[in-house]
């Protein structure tokens, strides 16, 4: 089943065309990497599809459905799952357990349900014991895996992660790499990490003056 | 981050925040309209009986009083120096008003037992408790989360600040009194602003992204125990019992 599908998408800044007739899509078990280096527009178009960045032109589909008001946005982005580059954007709630739960309460989950899913999710990432932590006093290490938990509560169909092994250590790295080895979701990486796309055999596509190749 | 006193087991820590803020404002207000030094002191066992209760963390949390009593101990000393009355007493050139010393005495008793209250009832919660108590207490949602983003992010802009300080530093930077420093201050305000403004945007986003519609949900609440209650009924009794002497 597809989930996600790009059409045409194109974004631009000023004069300057950041995107030009992006198509690509994501289907159920499917797991791809954005690849480019730096500016060549990977952010802008994960930022595009989240409703972030207004286009000039093309479409974005969820389920087969064109998103293109701010509600479709908002089904969009609690379908979505979307990690951000840098952690510390993404935590903000004073606790770890408060933060798991963020995405849930808003959905309006009870309390049952969303207690059920901190759970699951700490023990299926093995940081029960981060639990009652401050998310400001986490390592960077630590914070990039509760930014992954908050964003799992959720029960996204599909995750968006914008360079994920940026800044972690071997351990860390290693983690990262046994998650996405092993999570059952459809996951768009977005990165330029040379060793992360290595240890992964995943389908690549290429950012390059706007465009991207599958290659 | 969190203030040291806020982590602790004794009896104030384990009081519901919503109540220790209440108690506190009721208190404070009772003491602030106390109109001489006799009804002022009437206070003086509750903020005595919160120390007891305090124990061993009694200097550590009457240690910033030190900071405040140095500004209060400057006013009292004023009033000594200045307040007119026909009671005073010369040593040469100066002249010390005995009524000065009296008022000045007693806006002292008064500004500690206010900040020792403050103390010992607030600073025993992390201050994120006491926004989430000021939630529960109907305080407006926007200044809630105003105060509790500010509270979350004001390390990270001073983070940033001491980043940046190091940065022209080690590019040789020293402050004078000269254009060049005042120029660069600026560069360092203006760089500061687009950086707070760009890390708020980012941390909307990531909200919106985890379904934010505007009302910021809380996961953990507070729950009145038979410890709360009966603390709010001694401490109500003692404060009706001062107020009623009093009158």
């Amino acid at each position: 089943m597809e989930i996600l599908k790009v059409e045409n998408l194109s974004v631009k800044i000023g004069n300057r065309y950041i995107l030009r007739e992006v198509n690509f899509s994501l289907s159920d078990g499917e797991k791809i990497f954005i690849v480019g280096p730096n500016g060549a527009g990977k952010t802008t178009l994960i930022e595009t599809i989240m409703g972030f960045v207004k286009p000039e032109s093309g479409s974005i589909y969820l389920f087969g459905k064109k998103v293109h008001t701010e509600n479709d946005f908002y089904k969009l982005r609690t379908t979505i799952g979307y990690i951000f580059q840098n952690p510390d954007d993404q935590l903000f709630s004073p606790t770890v357990e408060e933060e798991l739960a963020f995405g849930p309460l808003n959905l309006g989950l009870n309390r049952k349900e969303i207690e059920k899913r901190i759970e699951t999710v700490l023990k299926n990432l093995g940081i029960e014991h981060l639990r009652k932590r401050y998310t400001h006093q986490l390592s960077g290490g630590e914070k990039r895996i509760v930014s992954i938990a908050s964003v799992l509560t959720m029960e996204p169909k599909c995750l968006v992660m914008d360079e994920p092994s940026t800044g972690l250590d071997g351990e860390k790295f290693s983690y990262l790499v046994s998650f996405l080895q092993n999570t059952d979701k459809p996951t768009i990486v977005v990165t330029h990490d040379r060793e992360l796309i290595a240890e992964l055999n995943w389908q690549i596509y290429r950012m390059e003056n706007g465009q991207l190749i599958k290659s | 981050m969190e203030n040291r006193l806020s982590q602790g087991r004794t009896l104030l820590h384990k009081i519901d925040p919503r109540i220790k803020i209440l108690i506190f404002l009721l208190f404070a207000w009772g003491i602030a309209l106390t109109s001489d030094f006799k009804e002022a002191l009437l206070f003086t066992p509750f903020v005595a009986i919160l120390l007891m209760v305090t124990g061993k963390n009694v200097l550590k949390a009457l240690k910033p009083l030190l900071f405040a009593n140095t500004f209060l101990i400057f006013i009292v000393l004023s009033m000594v120096f200045t307040y007119k009355s026909t009671n005073m007493i010369h040593f040469g050139f100066l002249s010390l008003s005995m009524d000065g010393l009296k008022y000045g005495l007693f806006l002292f008793l008064k500004s500690n037992e206010i900040l020792i209250l403050m103390l010992l009832l607030l600073s025993t919660s992390s201050v994120f408790s006491i926004f989430h108590a000021l939630h529960h207490l109907k305080l407006p949602d926007k200044l809630t989360q105003m105060l509790f983003f500010t509270y979350r992010y004001i390390h990270t802009i001073k983070d940033e600040y001491d980043t940046m300080m190091k940065a022209v530093k080690c590019r040789g930077f020293k402050p004078k009194t000269s254009i060049f420093t005042y120029k660069t201050f600026a560069y360092i305000l203006g760089n500061l602003l687009l950086r707070s403004y760009r890390k708020a945007d980012r941390v909307y986003k990531a909200m919106l992204c985890r379904g934010f519609r505007g009302t910021f949900p809380v996961y953990t609440h507070f729950s009145l125990s038979i410890r709360d209650i009966i603390f709010v009924v001694l401490s109500t009794m003692f404060f009706l019992a001062v107020e009623l002497w009093r009158f």
